[in-house]
């Protein structure tokens, strides 16, 4: 009986596989949790929860995410462009303030690549 | 059964060490071969973000030399900012401020100013890239504000593309006060550069918007059309109302929502009429262009919103290159022959006129 592999070998490595599968899907269940990633620079600044109502201030602008949305609610930029957009809360919207560089994004699976705008 | 168990556990304790040591190979395996697994999607994707063309500017990039096709990408997108922005320090703020007098450009800016003029005239000056005087006068993305009429009379005089001369690299306006304005066409042009920058670095897909001016380079990775969604006019941001599903191809939407302001009351929108002055009021509330050239469908998209739906659609039927999708304000959809079976309607309040 020495064989490099017995039943019991695969049973085992069957079961890691499920355990690591199950792990897997179980995590990206949890990713779903509505998010938006705010960027400034271009870089990923801090990613939030949008079940957590909260304000983030960076320099002059003020993001807010209230009852499931996000949105810049105040900014130091002369056009307030990325205020007028509003409150975002559908998988892939997003705004931008231009003049200081931040751009906010919301995550989730929005069933299409892009939105042409 | 607990004879069975109980005997399981005596074999367990005897055999602990052998036992520990096949879990730790068998585990290391598994981990081996998801890393690998995961790895095969992900590991040539490059993703940027800039803020070039006065918009946000996303990169979703696949090759395995994508990385340097994104950077060179970015620097093409301010390239096109510096020298065909309306703002000083570009040559078009060059030629306008000389006008009458002609100025000395590059083969590039010469390029997209004949390719203007040429839609131009296809278009019958619907698109009018001598819209300057009008478009900043509004001011709708600096400090917007209604003209009065004698001031609209007085720019009107100004916009008229054929006095605009492209003679090799020289370029002259007819008179002093007319302005070039390129925002209607720029971002499609730096479109067009960006996929000639992905086929030099040998891409394989990528996704490319420029402030909702989408470019799809290629099929997605797994060998599929990239679905575009066409925002809903009367949705918020993110929100579409119709799904086309494209390849190698642009997608520009020309739409009231983009830049507008409130004034007394009223709405006014950026995409203005060369033969009034004012914000087009014609029952339109969006055009998207679906377009391999993204030069083209940018022009176009604001084209056929100044022609108004009869004309526009008309126009885009005899077009061979260009399928068309005109979004009126009772939420009736339009489309170009090409698209009739393929495009998908997902949102139930708008409704697919033929």
């Amino acid at each position: 009986m020495k064989r490099i592999l017995c039943k019991a070998d695969i049973a085992l490595f069957i079961i890691i596989v499920v355990i690591a599968v199950a792990g897997i899907v179980w995590m990206s269940g949890a990713g779903s949790a509505k998010t938006a990633i705010i960027r400034v620079d271009g870089e990923v600044y801090q990613q939030v929860s949008l079940s957590v109502d909260q304000t983030i201030v960076i320099g002059d602008v003020r993001i807010e995410v209230k009852a499931g949305a996000v949105a810049f609610v105040e900014s130091d930029c002369p056009t307030q462009a990325c205020v007028k957009t509003g409150w975002l809360s559908a998988p892939g919207a997003s705004a931008a303030c231009l003049p200081n560089r931040i751009s906010i994004t919301v995550t989730g699976d929005s069933g299409v690549d892009a939105v042409a705008e | 059964m607990p004879g069975d168990a109980l005997f399981v556990a005596r074999l367990i304790r005897r055999n602990y060490n052998k036992i520990m040591k096949k879990v730790t190979f068998a585990a290391l395996a598994v981990i081996c071969f998801l890393t690998l697994f995961s790895a095969c999607g992900t590991s040539n994707e490059q993703t940027s973000e800039s803020y070039a063309l006065d918009t946000v500017c996303t990169q979703s990039v696949y090759g395995s030399r994508a990385a340097d096709a994104v950077d060179a990408v970015n620097a093409m997108l301010w390239d096109v900012t510096n020298t065909m922005s309306i703002y000083e320090g570009s040559y078009i703020y060059e030629i306008n401020a000389a006008a009458p007098d002609p100025v000395e450009v590059t083969g590039e800016v010469a390029a997209l100013l004949q390719a203007a003029l040429e839609i131009a005239r296809e278009t019958d000056g619907a698109f009018d890239p001598a819209i300057g005087a009008i478009s900043t006068l509004w001011d709708i993305s600096g400090t917007p504000r209604v003209p009065d009429a004698a001031e609209i009379t007085e720019a009107l005089a100004l916009v008229d593309y054929t006095g605009v001369t492209v003679d090799g690299t020289s370029v002259s306006l007819q008179k002093s006060g007319m302005m070039i304005d390129l925002g209607g066409i720029a971002k499609g042009y730096a479109a067009d550069l960006a996929a000639e920058i992905y086929e030099e670095y040998g891409v394989t897909s990528a996704l490319l918007n420029l402030g909702g001016n989408i470019y799809v380079y290629g099929t997605k990775t797994d060998g599929g059309d990239y679905r575009i969604g066409l925002r809903d006019p009367f949705g918020g941001a993110g929100e579409y109302a119709a799904v086309v599903s494209v390849s190698d191809t642009s997608v520009v939407t020309s739409g009231v929502y983009e830049r507008y302001f409130e004034s007394g009351g009223e709405t006014y929108h950026h995409i203005f009429d060369p033969e009034t002055g004012y914000p087009a009021d014609n029952g339109l509330v969006a055009v998207t262009v679906i377009c391999a050239s993204s030069t083209r469908a940018d022009a176009l998209s604001t084209a056929f919103f100044v022609m108004g739906l009869d004309k526009g659609l008309a126009l885009a039927n005899t077009m061979d290159d260009v399928e068309a999708v005109f979004f009126t304000s009772g939420r009736d959809i339009y489309v170009t022959g090409g698209l009739n079976e393929s495009i998908e309607i997902t949102n139930e309040a708008y409704t697919l006129q033929s």
